[in-house]
């Protein structure tokens, strides 16, 4: 393949794998919808109570759960790897940001499938299962969804501080965007307290710690991608062959200067 | 009227009404973030207004003056922050460099003397789980601390700018000034967060 050609399947590549993630937020985001288990019940609820819900949705969370798969894994894995390149190619080169952008995604795509995996064994054993342990299940799909927070908040930390560093070009990324990043990283945080409260706006349903970190990371993801699918033109004409950061390096006559934490490590 | 400040695309957004502090990407962080608390502060109107008695009598074993003494240090914490900020512009190094390690310092104290509260409540028996005023009161302060521990962070980033603003050229120099706004613009927040936390938690009316 020549150069150009392998230049251009990379740059479709790029198209695609942007629109994968407003792909993500649908499919998965709809899959979530159409099991009909939101709103989620309560910690608290009877287990027998919860078990005869869950049993008339049976059909329902099956294939919900297959669109969780399918958004949940694969568009996540197409849109983290797409972003982590792109973070890299238009804001900041740093390699160790790129490799933990790019684990941070594939950890994500393994806890979407392990949700959805685990959501349609319960599903499919619902009417035969203890209802204590069809809860147990129900608990373990929410507690997946929400308390591996740590390495979400990583991904968010690294993408915002990659964006305000003074390596950043603009051309893709604004910085109002690396705030946005910061912001919902911060909001990471609140899914720890669902393992503490059984009902109220703490618990695994609640308004603070399901929909708020919830919520914020798919409006991250959702945000994220229209911007690099809005800035594709102003890239592809500008500077498509170009790794952004190097002409912004030597702009400044202070090169080594990076205007953000150190201990962000970037 | 826009004007332009340091090099390429880091320009100080300036209207006819005035300059925006800082920048404007940091003030879509501060509304964003200062809408969850509102949300949370909308949450615990909402079940103290359906068990006023209990959130009352719970609110008897918080001691106001540890409100107060918290009140004051980041109230003065902000002004040294302000301070700093205005001897910045200035360009007097050292007096800003000294103003925001005193608001650093106050700030720590704040933090310090807050765990020393939260060790007098567990050891009184009193914790999130006690009843649904002391949830709220442990939660709400509790981010409210994370928010105050990552805002000393930012303090120290500040002082570095603040720093090398001695040696910065005509291109740094307005990206530095930027920065040491964005993070008083950030402290500043954490300071008006906790007007309303000591308000609903240390106030009794």
């Amino acid at each position: 393949m020549k150069p150009n050609e392998s230049s251009r399947f990379d740059s479709q590549l790029e198209r695609l794998g942007a629109w994968s993630g407003i792909a993500w937020v649908v499919v998965c985001g709809g899959g979530f919808g159409v099991t009909g288990l939101l709103p989620v019940q309560a910690a608290s609820s009877r287990p027998a109570e919860l078990a005869a819900q869950l049993s008339e949705i049976k059909y329902q969370i099956l294939i919900g759960m297959m669109l969780v798969l399918i958004g949940g894994l694969t568009f996540l894995i197409t849109w983290s790897i797409t972003m982590a390149y792109q973070v890299r190619k238009y804001a900041n080169p740093s390699p160790l940001a790129f490799y933990g952008m790019v684990a941070v995604g594939l950890t994500g795509a393994i806890i979407g499938m392990l949700c959805a995996v685990i959501g349609s064994a319960m599903a499919f054993r619902v009417d035969t299962l203890a209802p204590d342990t069809t809860q147990l299940l129900y608990d373990l799909i929410w507690f997946l969804f929400l308390i591996p927070w740590p390495p979400f908040m990583l991904w968010q930390l690294l993408a915002g501080f990659a964006i305000l560093s003074d390596q950043n070009t603009g051309v893709m990324f604004p910085r109002w965007l690396g705030y946005f990043s910061l912001w919902a990283s911060a909001l990471e945080v609140f899914s720890a307290l669902s393992v503490f409260f059984y009902d109220g706006p703490f618990s695994y349903n609640g308004l603070v710690t399901f929909w708020v970190p919830g919520a914020s990371f798919f409006i991250w993801v959702l945000v994220f991608a229209v911007v690099q699918i809005r800035a594709w033109k102003t890239v592809k004409d500008g500077l498509p062959q170009v790794t952004a950061a190097q002409p912004a390096l030597e702009a400044h006559d202070d090169a080594g200067l990076v205007l953000i934490p150190e201990s962000a490590g970037i | 009227m826009v004007a332009s400040q340091g090099t390429g695309r880091s320009k100080d957004v300036t209207t006819a009404r005035g300059r925006i502090p800082a920048e404007p990407g940091i003030w879509v962080f501060i509304l964003l973030d200062m809408s969850i608390f509102a949300e949370m502060f909308g949450i615990y109107a909402w079940y103290r207004a359906v068990d006023h008695d209990l959130f009352r009598s719970s609110q008897n074993a918080v001691n106001p003056l540890y409100g107060l003494i918290y009140t004051l240090l980041l109230l003065t914490s902000s002004w040294c922050v302000v301070m700093a900020v205005s001897a910045a512009r200035q360009r007097l190094i050292e007096l800003s460099s000294k103003l925001v390690l005193w608001g650093f310092a106050l700030g720590a104290a704040f933090a310090a003397i807050k765990i020393v509260e939260y060790c007098a409540k567990f050891s009184a028996g009193i914790t999130p789980l006690t009843n649904n005023f002391f949830m709220f009161y442990f939660v709400m302060t509790l981010v409210h601390l994370l928010h105050a521990s990552v805002g000393l962070g930012v303090l120290v980033y500040m002082r570095r700018q603040v720093s090398h603003l001695a040696q910065s050229t005509v291109g740094t120099d307005g990206r530095r000034m930027r920065m040491i706004e964005v993070a008083a613009v950030y402290w500043h927040m954490v300071d008006l967060l906790w007007i309303v936390l000591f308000a609903l938690f240390y106030l009794r009316g």
